[in-house]
């Protein structure tokens, strides 16, 4: 369809730096890193280097570079989806597209894949160009398929859950700069809050403190490694899968019925506003309340208190400010 | 036809579209005035679908433009400042017009740049104001899409790109294509349009430009013998426009059928002449030439 084009014309136009970054920024920290590992690095390193590699794990460096890969990629998504989001709602793009003879569903399906398919690509070709590069260096023996197919399947699904997440974000979020607070914060924000709370209950029961499971993060490419992800079972797998699929859906409901009129503010709808607000409120509450009990080493519980009420009172002015708020970018 | 039924919107819990409905017939030209912030932008956004109506529907020959977006093929919308577009030359933004509209007439575009002088290769955004509304004008007429809806096309260009951006909004009536202007331009609207929606405490009221009054009104330049009528000045039917030396420039209100201008005859003033009633006593009368309401 040439309306189709017409999206994809005009993702690749204001994101062109991003396609092109990708696989560079993919290929210096993972097939670049390898080369110069075996390939470019002084002779005796490479023989040093090779004399301590006994299994293929070694070879691969425990996944180290894959690592990296990810995080750099994760960097890429979040940036590819201030500006397929953020950046529009500024820049008139968004009022631009709003105004075309094309659902917005359709418009925010081609953001998605027009994404997808940037880190499939990135993907493939670095995967490809990384086989190539094990296979004709000194670890050629230790080559393994499945690990490359692993490492594949798992940095595709840990990036799109995420990078779906960013741009979910997007869709609720008012401006580019809440939009990059958000999505910065949204993967961590469930375990800041389990945590808040468990230090809470610890403080009134007298408990011994336990920090909560790391799978609060949502963080994948990081959170999950390899080769620990192939030991722990389906259930990384499930839920990056879960979130991949919320967040997608998420994000295609909240872009259908944005209220582009709301553009500036820090969220667009006033659901979301209520729920940031009283989140906000209490996220604050319990940091001010761990907060004046642990910073005045405190032995009543009536001081966690005075701080869980001050930081209510705070937070709900701060934000009843924040959110009569028009930000310019 | 092109008619927008019952809308309401409002933004920020303000309502600022109020039981809006009137029809575009096709070939016409339809002025759309009102104050700063009377809602004339709300409105042309939500026909052109960026906004999402809280009640009430813009229909395309019968269709919903928000249910139906395909429908928007022959509906272009070209806002106050082409900003979506400053990344492109005039000759990418034409590629990529084509691909949205089936019947972008490349030809009659290039033809346009090439007469406004127009550089085809320079990003939109190093344009000067009035080339980059003109890029943006001839990018929607060669859309040849058949309802236009412009902002302010004519805010804050000189006045030559001024008379280039009205030939091209000629040309586009000429060619059967049916503009919404937003302006505050009164002259310019009185001299293209057909009709006028004036937008005042988020409803429209529709005037023909043949008679925009509606027989509401009428204008008159009155010279009076002796002291002037303070009281009859006073009333709230009459609101003076202008007034040097004895010569009063007024619009007497015809609410109450001609009692008023009965008064005014029965006073026997020396002069008492008829004016033709213009868009901007319209727009003056309309808001009690009052500087401070319908906010």
């Amino acid at each position: 369809m040439r309306i189709d084009r017409a999206l994809w014309k005009r993702e690749y136009d204001q994101a062109k730096w991003i396609v092109w970054m990708t696989p560079l920024a993919h290929f210096l920290a993972l097939g670049g890193n390898r080369l110069n590992d075996w390939y470019l690095d002084r002779p005796e390193n490479i023989q040093d280097r090779l004399a301590r590699v006994h299994s293929h794990l070694d070879a691969y460096e425990y996944g180290e570079m894959e690592l990296m890969a990810r995080i750099s990629l994760m960097i890429v998504l979040f940036v590819l989806a201030l500006v397929q989001i953020g950046a529009e709602r500024r820049n008139g793009g968004q009022e631009f597209l709003f105004s075309l003879p094309c659902s917005r569903a359709r418009i925010f399906w081609t953001k998605w894949l027009f994404g997808t398919v940037l880190l499939t690509g990135s993907l493939v070709l670095n995967t490809a160009l990384d086989m190539a590069i094990v296979m004709g260096s000194p670890i050629a023996e230790h080559f393994r398929l499945w690990y490359h197919l692993d490492q594949f399947f798992f940095a595709w699904l840990s990036l799109a859950a995420v990078y779906s997440m960013f741009l979910f974000v997007g869709t609720i979020s008012g401006s580019l700069a809440s939009q990059a607070v958000f999505a910065l914060l949204a993967p961590v924000l469930p375990y800041l809050i389990a945590l808040l709370v468990q230090i809470g209950i610890s403080i009134h029961n007298d408990s011994v403190f336990r920090f909560p499971e790391a799978d609060y993060v949502l963080l994948f490419p990081v959170r999950y490694d390899y080769p620990d992800i192939l030991a722990a079972g389906p259930f990384p797998w499930i839920f990056m899968a879960a979130v991949f699929a919320a967040a997608s859906a998420g994000g295609m409901i909240a872009y259908r019925r944005t209220r582009a009129e709301n553009n500036g503010k820090l969220v667009v709808f006033p659901l979301w506003e209520c729920i940031l607000q009283a989140g906000f409120v209490f996220c604050s509450a319990l940091a001010g309340g761990t907060f004046t009990y642990a910073f005045f080493n405190a032995s009543s519980v009536i001081l966690y208190y005075v701080g869980l009420a001050l930081g209510a009172a705070i937070s709900a002015w701060v934000i009843r400010r924040l959110l009569r708020l028009r930000l310019k970018i | 036809m092109l008619a927008v039924r019952h809308l309401h919107k409002s933004i920020e819990r303000q309502p600022v579209l109020k039981d809006v409905s009137f029809e575009l017939r096709p070939g016409m030209v339809a002025g759309l005035i009102g104050r700063n912030g009377a809602g004339k932008t709300t409105l042309l956004k939500t026909m052109a679908g960026v906004y999402e109506p809280d009640a009430g529907d813009v229909l395309l020959e019968g269709e919903s433009v928000h249910r139906r977006p395909e429908i928007k093929r022959e509906i272009v919308f070209l806002p106050d400042n082409p900003e979506a577009l400053f990344g492109y030359t005039a000759e990418e933004c034409a590629r990529l017009y084509a691909l949205v509209y089936p019947r972008f007439d490349r030809a009659a575009f290039d033809e346009m740049i090439r007469r406004f002088g127009l550089p085809a290769h320079r990003k939109i955004r190093q344009l000067s104001r009035g080339m980059k509304m003109l890029a943006s004008i001839s990018l929607g007429i060669a859309t040849r899409a058949s309802y236009v809806l412009l902002d302010e096309p004519t805010n804050g260009i000189d006045p030559i790109a001024k008379q280039q951006v009205l030939s091209l909004l000629v040309e586009a009536v000429s060619e059967g294509m049916t503009l919404l202007v937003a302006s505050h331009a009164m002259g310019d609207l009185e001299r293209l349009s057909d009709m006028i929606l004036l937008i005042r405490q988020g409803e429209v009221e529709i005037h023909e430009m043949a008679d925009p009054s509606r027989g509401e009104a009428v204008k008159l330049q009155v010279v009076f013998d002796g002291e002037p009528p303070a009281a009859w000045l006073a009333s709230p039917q009459v609101m003076v426009l202008n007034h040097v030396g004895r010569v009063y420039t007024l619009l007497v209100s015809r609410d109450d059928g001609d009692a008023k201008l009965e008064e005014l005859r029965r006073m026997r003033p020396l002069v008492l002449e008829e004016l033709p009633l213009g868009l901007e006593d319209l727009f003056v009368w309309k808001h009690g030439g009052r500087s401070d309401e319908d906010r």
